[in-house]
Order: C-alpha cells, then structure tokens, then sequence
C-alpha cells in the first residue's frame, strides 16, 4: 500500500484512532473508583458546607460520617426525575436543602440549595458542578457571589421566572435581588431562570408529597 | 543532527524559549499562574504533553501520510492531555476544578504543536524527546516565574503557606490575583528575557 494513497491513509488514521482511543479508556478505567471516590467526598463537602456543619476533620470520612450523623437524606421521584432532599436531623422546622439541576451557556450547572422551613429565604447556594467560562461566568463559584443568596427573599407572589432576580430589575426591590457577574451576563441569566425554575418545581413536590409536614 | 540534547535543552529554555521568543502558549501563562500549585500542575501537564507527543509523532514520522499529518498531531497531543486530565481529575480534585478547563487547552497550546511540526516530524525519537522536554520546562520556567511573583503579591502566600510577618508588612495587590496581573508580569518577563538572555 502506497503512504500517500486514499486507503493507506484511512487505515492509518483509523488505527491510530483505535490504539489512543483505547489508551485513554485504559486510564480512565483504571482511575474509575478514585474519581467516584472524589466524587462522593466532593458531593458530601459542599452539602455540609451548605447546611454550615462542622466535620471531625477534612476527610472524606469525615464528610460522610457528618452527612449520615447530622442529615436526614429523603429520594423522591417526582415529574420523571429523582430529587434528594435534605433536612437536619433532630430539629423542628429544619432548613430544607435539594439538588438543583440547570443549565449554563455551555453545559450543566448543578448544586444545592438550602431554604428556609417556610421557603421563604435562601439560606445558601452552592455549586456542585458548572462549566462556565473561566474568569468570567466561572466566577459563580466565587464565594464574594455566593454570599448574596444567604438569607435572600424568594418573592414567591411574583411571577415564576422572577422569584429571585440576578441581575437589574425594574421593580425596586432589593430583597429577592442580587447584582450580575459583570461580563457574564448570560451566565447569570441562566442561572437565574434555572434556580427560578427548579424552586417552583421544589415548591410543588414539597405541596405534592407533603415531606416537610412529616418532619 | 548536529544538536546535542545539551544544546537543544539550553535553546528551549534560555534563547529561543517559545513563551517570550514567539510569544506562543500564553493563555495559560495568563490563567494558572495567580497560585504557584496550579502552575505546578499545568507545568507537569504540558512537559509530559510535549515529550509524549514529540517522542510519538518522531517514532511515526515515516508512517504518517502528509495531507493528514496536521490531525495526526492533533489526536496524538489530545489523547495524551486527555490522559493528563483525567489524572489529575483522580489525584487532585480540587486542584482539577480550578485548572481544569486550563488542562483542557493544552491541546490548543501552540507550542506543543509546533514542536511537533517543526522538529519532532523530522528528527529521530531522542532528540524529539530533549526537544519536547526543553520546550515543556521553558513553558514552565516563565510560568513558575511568574506565580513566583503574583501569589506573594497577590494572596501572601507561596504554595499556600503564609509569608514570614504577613500581618505586619503585607498589603494585597489585587491586580495580581487578577488575570492582567499575569500581563503585566508576562511584558516585564518578556522584556527582561530579550534583554539579557536573548542575542538579537
């Protein structure tokens, strides 16, 4: 087979193709229980970060002892989806946490978010996973952020797409708003409208399968 | 080839060093270097990027058909930063949440390529390999000089750990925790560079 001829080539390309595919699989293969691993602890760290707990130490052990001593885990499959939810053991009228699943510009954006008993407030907001833009949209995770939505009113007699606002609004009312991220305002947008959408969606399973009325 | 890897080790990291000769892989020069740990890791990355992919793509350079030599490279360099990535996924989580998307790029850093392209696709695995591993620790020394600079300036800390008498004599530039910090260190690097190591 000539080098340069249309087979050869395709031949080529085809068995290197296969031979570093299967060398990156091998790896990722082999790294699979510590990525779980990290995946857990990274899960188990920012719900305990959320709820403001404290661990033993900074193990993942640690995390998840503190996890399994200190949260009450409900899963609940709700409109075709599952959603963990997460109260504090041993207290009435606990703040109420769940995992949010929404959308960026790019891919993903996932955390949890913990609430008031009554709904009323935010108490936190955490990031499980987003793939924004470095330096600009990535800045979500930045805790100078982060610490707007604690203790933010969520307007839930507003519209649904404006229960929280991230971003300037029209209405001057500074206690269900935080400021945008300057340079990423699509990024705020779209985490405005996904934290927006998963609240009243967390509303209607909290009404539907009435789990705080059995605390 | 005349060049002996002492040769070709000294040009890629002092005189013809491919950050300030040809400006090249500065995005994340820009990006990684607010925290010497990051940069530390970004410099593994890229040296065993480069040496992989320059000791590769020399091994196969007979093999490879001309008008797909571009993609060739371009799939070799991916696999091994693919395999950088999820390493350091596994190894150092926290450390892969902040550089990740970094760790990712390193298969746009135009000097792996272009060593690839310029040396590697002609020259025997050995020298291929000096070469890839003098442009890695060139990428590297800038970078290293520059988180030098930036994290004492910018956070008070080197590899985390406190300067001596921070609270007393420390005040935060934040301009150097910011990406135009890295500018500002990257033209007085560049400008120092071309005056005493380089001759024009």
């Amino acid at each position: 087979m000539k080098k340069e001829s249309t087979a050869y080539t395709i031949f080529f390309i085809l068995s290197l193709t296969l031979f570093f595919g299967a060398g990156v699989s091998l790896v990722h293969h082999l790294t699979r229980d510590m990525l779980a691993e990290n995946e857990l602890m990274h899960h188990n760290r920012t719900l305990i970060k959320a709820f403001g707990l404290e661990t033993q130490g900074s193990s993942a052990a640690d995390y998840l002892e503190a996890v399994e001593n200190k949260l009450n885990i409900r899963k609940v499959v709700f409109e075709n989806r599952e959603w963990e939810v997460y109260t504090l053991k041993d207290q009435e009228s606990s703040p109420v946490g769940f995992v949010f699943k929404g959308r960026g510009i790019w891919d993903v954006i996932n955390g949890i978010i913990v609430l008031e008993h009554d709904l009323q407030k935010m108490l936190s907001l955490e990031f499980l996973e987003q793939h924004e833009t470095p330096g600009l949209g990535a800045r979500i995770e930045e805790e100078w952020f982060k610490e707007k939505f604690k203790g933010l009113k969520v307007d839930w007699d507003n519209e649904k797409k404006h229960r929280i606002i991230i971003g300037t609004t029209a209405q001057p009312d500074p206690e269900n708003q935080v400021d945008s991220i300057t340079g990423a305002t699509q990024t705020s947008q779209a985490l405005m409208d996904s934290i927006n959408r998963e609240l009243d969606a967390f509303k209607r399973l909290i009404q539907e399968k009435q789990i705080l009325d059995r605390d | 080839m005349a060049d002996t890897p002492r040769n070709i080790l000294t040009q890629g990291i002092f005189s013809e060093n491919a950050v300030y000769r040809q400006v090249l892989g500065i995005c994340s020069a820009l990006a990684v270097t607010n925290l010497l740990a990051n940069t530390l890791f970004m410099c593994v990355g890229v040296i065993f990027t480069t040496v992989m992919s320059n000791v590769t793509v020399s091994l196969l350079r007979n093999h490879i058909p001309k008008r797909v030599r571009m993609i060739t490279q371009v799939l070799i360099i991916a696999s091994y930063v693919m395999m950088v990535d999820i390493v350091i996924k596994a190894t150092s989580p926290d450390i892969h949440r902040f550089i990740g998307p970094y760790v990712g790029l390193i298969i746009t850093n135009c000097i792996i390529m272009g060593r690839a392209e310029a040396f590697a696709s002609q020259n025997r695995p050995w020298p291929s390999f000096w070469d890839g591993l003098a442009a890695g620790l060139g990428y590297s020394m800038v970078l290293i000089a520059i988180a030098l600079v930036r994290e004492p300036l910018g956070f008070g800390t080197v590899l985390g750990m406190d300067l001596p008498g921070k609270d007393i004599w420390w005040y935060q530039w934040t301009i150097m925790v910011m990406p135009p910090g890295a500018f500002f260190m990257l033209g007085i690097m560049t400008w120092i560079a071309r005056a005493r190591l380089v001759k024009e």
